[in-house]
């Protein structure tokens, strides 16, 4: 036996020291988070990132300790074991959302290049319903008592909402909405990390959702793309993109910033008004002006 | 654009595997995933990326042989890796490996650096002389020459493994 052997051995030795496994879910995550940061325009400005690694890491894992680590994991297992089972992890959002209490999210509109960006605020638990524009207007529903209400809180006025199917479409149910969505149609894009957090992409190109349905449409560019939370697999943020057959458009919808199990004033979604606010005339749903509604 | 998560989930494996078999130790080989990683995006940011596992094969192992070459210090002790037994393998010959592989691997911390990357893409990651030209910017014939240099260094640090050496194998337990 030659040195010569000796070095062969030894190569063929350290060859095959490590098994095949693969790196502990922490270490993907931080190492995507870190990622992230430097995507950021405002990471690349730092000087250095790079130059310590370790405290980078020490950092992130820092801030995973301090409450993204489940996430992260949840994440890297959806990555390693049931990677492909996309329709399955999309029916678990769909039965967290319908286990949650409530939901509130910003939605932002641009439903035509012409309109305005329409930013509301939409608050759901069961079967009542309400949205705030601003400061300025509530809309609340209780579609089980079939009972509604407008609130113009500056103006110190209100307008009875008759609760028909109008009103229903004009404030959908987000958790419904989800829930009817086909889960079979929903592929997972990618996943994102965002600020050390995880989250599971979903996709749709059709969609019946929250009112706006392009299950019809001769346009193949619409998308439903669903944001969850791989730690509560909850949605963290809904994009969606739909053309407007009549107006030759594509609309954007945003749904962000949802808080999801919160607790909520007793009266959040009353429908009865203070003594001192005036009632306007009730819209017409036919004519969709002010006047004699025809339930 | 390139899908981040998509390249550390396909190619995290091929990472950990480089720097574990350097560094020996999770935290340490932890730090050389990330920085592989992070190096990785900068690469991309400048030049477009044909070949992941090429690419990151060589900055793992770069990584790995910068952080092994500081770990030489007396500070920083290796922890053994916990391999299932091969039942083929006798107990000695898997301790007479083990040590072999070891001093292979402190070895690499020793001799030159690029001659140290060049044996470890060329011989333990298996990359072809073409690859490893490619990957660090040399030339083919320059590869071969940094490659037999490198083989010719280990073996002098191997040389008391040599059983011929009666004095060196007496010395051993």
């Amino acid at each position: 036996m030659s040195d010569r052997d000796s070095l062969d051995r030894a190569t063929a030795a350290l060859r095959e020291s490590v098994g095949p496994s693969g790196p502990p879910p922490e270490v993907i995550a931080a190492t995507l988070a870190a990622i992230s940061e430097q995507g950021s325009p405002d990471v690349l400005s730092l000087s250095s990132p790079l130059r310590s690694p370790s405290q980078s890491r020490r950092k992130l894992m820092f801030r995973i300790l301090n409450g993204v680590a489940a996430a992260a994991v949840v994440s890297v297992s959806l990555w390693f074991v049931p990677v492909r089972s996309t329709h399955a992890s999309f029916q678990d959002v769909q039965a967290e959302a319908a286990k949650a209490k409530n939901v509130q999210f910003k939605m932002v509109q641009k439903l035509l290049k012409s309109s305005p960006e329409i930013t509301t605020t939409s608050t759901a638990e069961g079967h009542r319903l309400r949205t705030d524009f601003g400061d300025a207007m509530s809309m609340i529903a209780d579609l089980e008592a079939r009972k509604g209400v407008e609130i113009l809180h500056q103006a110190k006025e209100f307008r009875p909402l008759p609760v028909n199917e109008q009103v229903v479409k004009a404030m959908p149910n987000f958790v419904e909405s989800l829930r009817g969505l086909p889960a079979t149609a929903a592929s997972k894009a990618k996943i994102e990390i965002v600020d050390g957090k995880a989250f599971d992409v979903f996709q749709l190109k059709k969609f019946n959702f929250f009112g706006a349905d392009n299950t019809q449409s001769k346009e193949d560019d619409g998308l439903l793309t669903v944001w969850v939370d791989s730690k509560t697999k909850l949605p963290a943020r809904v994009d969606m993109k739909i053309y407007q057959e009549k107006a030759k458009e594509w609309s954007t919808i945003e749904f962000k910033e949802f808080k999801w199990n919160i607790d909520l004033p007793a009266d959040f979604f009353k429908t009865e008004v203070p003594k001192e606010f005036k009632e306007r005339p009730a819209i017409d749903p036919k004519t969709g002006l002010p006047g004699k509604v025809v339930k | 654009m390139i899908d981040w998560s998509e390249v550390v989930r396909e190619h995290g494996p091929l990472v950990w595997r480089i720097a574990l078999r350097l560094v020996r130790n999770e935290p340490d080989a932890a730090d050389c995933f990330q920085a592989t990683f992070l190096a990785a995006f900068q690469l991309a940011a400048r030049e477009s990326v044909r070949h992941w596992p090429a690419v990151l094969t060589r900055l793992a192992t770069a990584r790995s042989i910068e952080r092994l070459r500081s770990n030489l210090g007396p500070s920083r002790q290796a922890e053994p890796l916990q391999e299932a037994a091969d039942p083929r393998i006798s107990p000695v010959d898997s301790a007479n490996s083990a040590e072999l592989s070891e001093a292979l691997r402190l070895a690499l911390g020793r001799i030159d650096d690029i001659q140290a990357q060049v044996f470890c893409l060329a011989c333990l990651d298996e990359l072809s002389y073409r690859e490893i030209a490619r990957q660090l910017g040399l030339k083919e014939s320059h590869v071969g020459v940094l490659l037999h240099r490198a083989k010719a260094a280990l073996r002098r640090e191997l040389q008391v493994f040599a059983p011929e050496s009666p004095t060196t194998t007496e010395a051993r337990p």
